[in-house]
């Protein structure tokens, strides 16, 4: 494995099929808001991703060593999906000064309208009861120079900004076509936050909730808000961090998204991680009848209130044994 | 007081005595800050010439406590007004109340009604006491005095908000006033404000250092806890005034409450020289004989010829079971008072939580209802209604002893404290030939400060669990942080002490039902129970362990930071020599002496000899154990144990693992808890896991968690590395200790129910993937799948079966669920 410290640009080797034996990771836009649809879309061959990440100052040495193995273990993980990642940190070649980072965004204005740019920031983050400043040597970055930069760049943008305080930069950064995550709610929420440990922990498939063998960037986001509230939890401690998600551009964020609820929808098409299994193709008809079964079976769960137990469990039993039998024909009719 | 000062000079110097006027402000002055020796020869000498000078003796005599010197004062003045009144609290003082009454009868004075009212109430009175408070609130009030006055009648007559707004705006209109605030001072200790209280004694005492009242009243704020400055400001009001019978009557109830019976009657005797008909002495009395089984009933027969409304006895009798953890009877005591007197509404708030004490909920809410409808202000209801309002939150459960009450979000908890519980009533009942005969309830808090407010009435409580006979409050797992606190522990200690509780009739002394419980922590299992550790053996050393008979005070009044600690530990070795030494049916028959035997009798009976003797025998018993435990302390000792503990350490930080681990194992086995310098078991497990030796590192790490109640890290690296190499038996032990200490984890649980299933042991991944399901945010749907695999390979058919159909609820598109739902539907064609 090369040091993720080193700013690397890379195009994507192969195709997802030479990717780890169990889980492979992508990073694709869906159409369809139910995930378990999402996971039979074909992957777009001409649509790319694009992963800038930004190491800001640790001021001490405990956070610069923190930070740093955050930064190497998302390169890590996020390696398979991008077709490229530039890691700018102060302890590389190209530092994450104000000029460099502003410098490293330009290249990315040449994207398309489907290829995705990730952003992601590391580090700690202040709010002075005006601005947000992103912690970087030199002159602090300011959500606004931030929101400025992102503003040129054509392509689809997520933004995980995991610094203290940086609930305060979300309204800035919030845009059409965008999903921001922030590690905490406002500005006022100074202490470093643990969200992104979280995240982390969630990128090799254990945000997978709903067993689809995809994780999608809101299931992503799901798993880390709740793994860091247990953290708090563990500890009785107050949480001093609520993270945040707005993928409808209005600039407020949600503590708790949802497909059904005013923000998730677009995040819940963003696939993270899915699994080998998915990439097998097969006949047309059988695809049909899965997707059909699969909405019988989201349809029978909004009833189920108005369902009696036995009722619902017989209905739910016809339907998913009849959704097994054909996920069966579908692996055994699969090249191997 | 100044203000007071102010006029008198002025008075003085319209007549043209300004070196009278000079001197009596010198007196004054002394007076206000304290020197009272100076004050009360100036004013002796002017109170012959001047009146005012007179007054201001008469009071000077009366708070430092020389009452007899301030009535004579007070009779030479003849028929002046305010020196009537002033006569009437010298004699008042010295319990001559009939003459103090009659000789404000006719006073005309808003503070001589007052003086007045105050007397009929002290004999019941209370009807027409309130006739005359009302006078006064409705009189004029040209001056201070008799604005102060109106306003303590209106505390007197319940109107709290008006009184309250009285006193305020007097200390405004006069801000240097001593007397306006040890005035208000009272209202907010009579309703339970004792911050607010404390501030007002505060300031006078920033006035004058020394004055009895404000040290009296700060001895009443903080009485109700362990602070040994209580007793620091009593005896400050001693100095100033011998004569105090209030110091004397506080320092009684907290003896009493000590259960040192005989050192509070001489308290007593001190406060009946100086006032030898005092209501309040009268019911310490009858506390005190009641505690040691002489007739009671004489002292309040006493007291109902003078009051036979003075529920106040009974209520204070009631207050003192209740510490000693007699609910019963002081629920008895509670409704004797509420019958004298139904408007003493401390004795219903008394009621409805020692009613909740004894699981009686309804009973209990309805006479706090009744309390806070009479008193909102009492800190305890309010906050016990709130937390009867949150029981909605809460879910019952019954095993064959137990109700359990844990809250809704915590529902993992229940099977295993259902578990434990039985476990140990079952241990408990062999251990005592005893079973309690009836159900305990059991309740859960995952808020600690809502378990303060169980126990206590108010937040910031220390302990972990309580015990009150029929119930059980302890501290959830979530209301400590992970890893600090082991709830199983806690719960099979308070299950003990309904064994010894129940067994004594609930006359156990508190430090023998501590200690035992903490001994049947420590034969329960490795590692639980307080044992010797360097707080004791440096308390020990500094000769701070008690002698027996105090033993309960280092419970109930700590003097040093540690000493409830210690007492814990001190208590459970002195249980486990009795165990050693006399055997443990001698225990078990002591527990049911004190039934009708006091502390002393009982010992006496049971072991022959007196508490004395045997405390010298345990004293001789402990000091080889202290020695042991000591040497493993000083780095410098000799002993086998710290030779090899050093050579060890020495290869540790060398890297010399082989080497290092076989010194650890040679220290361990030597010292059977080799616990100090460093947990040898720890070092031994790390040595071993550098060394490659995982099975071996895995068993040395669980010995190390063993070695405390708290080894989180230790059982944490063990479950792991048995994880690693299937060591099945390590994987268990590890997995229910770190059980024991966080329940909510559920990966943990995960972990476990995989591996039990990688094992092929259906069965037993059973409990640990229900509990993940139990866990709010957890991997519900994995836990079901999961599940499913277990009953499925436990051919348990229909509840596999269930377990997919719940996985597929969560996330119908789980495939490997899907595929085991098909096999278990084509296995039943």
């Amino acid at each position: 494995m090369r040091d993720p410290k080193v700013n690397e640009h890379r195009t994507r080797a192969g195709s997802e099929h030479e990717l780890g034996p169990h889980l492979k990771t992508l990073f694709r836009l869906g159409l369809l808001a139910l995930s378990f649809c999402v996971s039979l879309l074909p992957v777009k061959a001409d649509a790319e991703t694009h992963v800038l990440m930004i190491r800001g100052s640790g001021g001490e040495p405990a956070y610069d060593q923190l930070f740093s193995k955050w930064v190497s273990q998302l390169s890590e993980q996020l390696r398979p999906i991008a077709d490229s990642i530039v890691t700018l940190s102060p302890d590389l070649e190209i530092a994450s000064t104000r000029e460099s980072i502003l410098a490293a965004f330009t290249k990315y204005e040449a994207l398309g309208g489907k290829d995705i740019f990730f952003l992601l920031l590391i580090g700690h983050g202040s709010y002075d009861q005006s601005r947000y400043r992103f912690n970087i040597p030199g002159p602090d970055i300011t959500a606004g120079e931030l929101s400025a930069a992102l503003a040129k760049i054509p392509a689809q943008v997520v933004v995980v900004n995991g610094t203290s305080c940086s609930g305060a930069s979300l309204p800035l950064l919030s845009g059409k076509n965008r999903v921001v995550i922030t590690a905490t709610r406002s500005g006022r929420e100074s202490n470093p936050p643990r969200f992104l440990e979280f995240l982390i922990d969630g990128l090799d498939g254990r945000a997978d909730t709903d067993k689809n063998g995809s994780v999608s960037l809101l299931e992503l986001f799901q798993h880390a808000r709740r793994k860091t509230a247990q953290w708090y939890q563990s500890q009785n401690r107050l949480a001093s961090e609520h993270a945040l998600l707005d993928d409808t551009g209005i600039g407020k964020g949600n503590e708790d998204p949802a497909p059904g609820s005013a923000d998730g929808a677009f995040a819940a098409s963003l696939i993270i991680v899915r699994s080998e299994s998915h990439f097998a193709t097969t006949s047309k008809e059988l695809l049909e009848r899965k997707q059909e079964l699969e909405a019988a079976i989201e349809k029978l769960r909004f009833q189920k209130s108005t369902l009696g137990e036995d009722d619902y469990q017989r209905q739910l039993e016809a339907l998913v044994l009849e959704l097994a039998r054909i996920n069966k024909q579908i692996a055994e009719e699969s090249p191997r | 007081m100044r203000h007071r000062v102010r006029i008198i000079s002025c008075l003085l110097l319209a007549t043209g005595c300004s070196g009278l006027a000079q001197s009596l402000s010198n007196g004054m002055k002394a007076w206000d800050r304290g020197d009272y020796q100076t004050a009360e020869s100036a004013l002796a000498q002017l109170s012959r010439r001047d009146p005012a000078a007179r007054l201001a003796y008469a009071r000077v005599l009366r708070e430092i406590g020389k009452y007899s010197e301030a009535e004579a004062v007070a009779r030479v003045s003849g028929n002046d007004p305010r020196m009537v009144v002033e006569l009437s609290h010298a004699l008042r003082l010295q319990g001559k109340y009939e003459e103090a009454e009659s000789v404000v009868t006719a006073s005309l004075l808003p503070t001589g009604r007052l003086a007045y009212a105050e007397l009929l109430r002290r004999r019941g009175q209370i009807a027409k006491a309130r006739e005359v408070y009302q006078a006064v609130v409705q009189g004029s009030h040209k001056d201070w005095e008799s604005a102060l006055a109106a306003a303590q009648s209106l505390q007197r007559l319940e109107d709290f908000h008006r009184a309250n707004s009285a006193f305020q705006d007097l200390l405004d209109q006069y801000p240097d006033s001593i007397e306006i605030r040890l005035a208000w001072a009272d209202l907010f200790l009579e309703k339970y404000n004792a911050a607010e209280a404390m501030g007002l004694y505060e300031e006078v005492l920033k006035k004058n250092s020394r004055h009895p009242l404000a040290l009296v009243g700060m001895a009443r704020c903080i009485s109700d806890s362990a602070d040994p400055r209580g007793r620091e400001v009593l005896e400050r009001a001693l100095e100033t005034n011998q004569k105090f019978p209030a110091v004397f009557q506080i320092l009684a109830r907290h003896l009493i409450e000590e259960e040192q019976y005989e050192a509070a009657a001489k308290e007593l005797d001190a406060a009946e020289k100086i006032d030898p008909r005092n209501l309040e002495t009268w019911s310490l009395r009858a506390a005190i004989a009641y505690f040691s089984r002489r007739d009671f009933k004489t002292f309040f027969d006493q007291i109902a010829s003078v009051n036979s409304h003075y529920g106040e006895a009974w209520l204070q009798l009631g207050e003192l079971c209740a510490s000693q953890r007699r609910f019963e009877e002081a629920i008895g005591f509670f409704n004797k008072a509420i019958g004298l007197y139904p408007g003493l509404w401390r004795a219903h708030a008394a009621l409805g939580i020692n009613l909740l004490r004894l699981g009686a909920y309804q009973e209990g809410k309805e006479a706090l209802e009744r309390s806070y409808r009479g008193d909102p202000f009492h800190v305890w209801t309010v906050n016990t209604l709130r937390l009867l309002d949150s029981f909605k939150y809460y879910q019952d459960s019954q095993t064959a002893h137990f109700r359990v009450r844990i809250q809704k979000k915590e529902e993992v908890l229940r099977d295993l404290a259902e578990d434990l519980l039985e476990r140990s009533y079952q241990a408990l009942t062999e251990r005592y030939h005893f079973s309690p005969p009836f159900i305990t309830n059991v309740e859960f808090y995952p808020n600690h400060e809502d378990f303060a407010v169980r126990t206590l009435g108010v937040p910031g409580l220390g302990a972990l669990g309580a015990t009150f006979g029929k119930v059980v409050a302890l501290d959830s797992p979530l209301a400590r942080k992970k890893g600090e606190y082991n709830w199983a522990s806690t719960l099979w200690h308070e299950v003990a002490h309904i064994f010894a509780l129940s067994l004594s009739d609930m006359k156990v002394p508190r430090w023998l039902t501590e200690g035992l419980s903490t001994y049947e922590e420590q034969l329960a299992r490795p590692g639980w129970g307080r044992k010797m550790d360097p707080v004791f053996v440096a308390a020990a050393n500094k000769g701070q362990l008690l002698p027996l008979k105090e033993l309960s005070t280092g419970f109930l009044r700590p003097k040093y930071p540690e000493q409830i600690l210690v007492s814990y530990t001190h208590g459970s070795l002195v249980c486990r020599y009795l165990a050693e030494q006399y055997g443990w049916e001698k225990l078990r028959e002591l527990l049911r002496a004190f039934r009708d035997k006091n502390e002393v009798e009982a010992f006496q009976s049971i072991y022959g000899k007196s508490l004395e003797q045997l405390d010298m025998e345990f004293q001789a018993y402990l000091k080889p154990r202290l020695a042991q435990v000591a040497a493993q302390l000083d780095i410098s000792s000799t002993t086998e144990y710290m030779k090899r503990v050093r050579e060890a350490e020495g290869y540790f930080k060398s890297g010399e693992w082989a080497k290092a681990a076989e010194s650890y194992r040679q220290a361990a086995s030597v010292e059977p808890e080799p616990r100090y310098p460093v947990n040898v078991f720890l070092r031994l497990g790390e040595a071993e896991e550098n060394l490659g030796n995982a099975e071996a590192a895995a068993e040395a790490f669980l010995q190390a968690g063993q070695l405390s109640e708290t080894g989180e890290e230790a059982y944490r690296r063990a479950f792991d590395l048995a994880m690693k190499r299937n060591r099945q038996d390590v994987a268990a032990a590890a997995y229910e200790n770190l059980v024991f200490l966080y329940p909510a984890d559920a990966d943990l649980h995960l972990a476990m129910g995989e591996a039990w299933l990688r094992w092929n042991r259906p069965e037993q991944a059973v409990a640990p993937l229900k509990r993940v399901t139990e866990i709010p945010n957890g991997d519900t749907a994995q836990a079901y799948y999961l599940l499913g695999r277990a009953y499925w390979n436990a051919g348990k058919l229909d509840l596999a079966r269930k377990a997919v159909l719940a996985a597929l609820d969560i996330a119908p598109a789980f495939e490997k669920a899907q595929q085991l739902l098909l096999q278990i539907t084509e296995s039943r064609k």
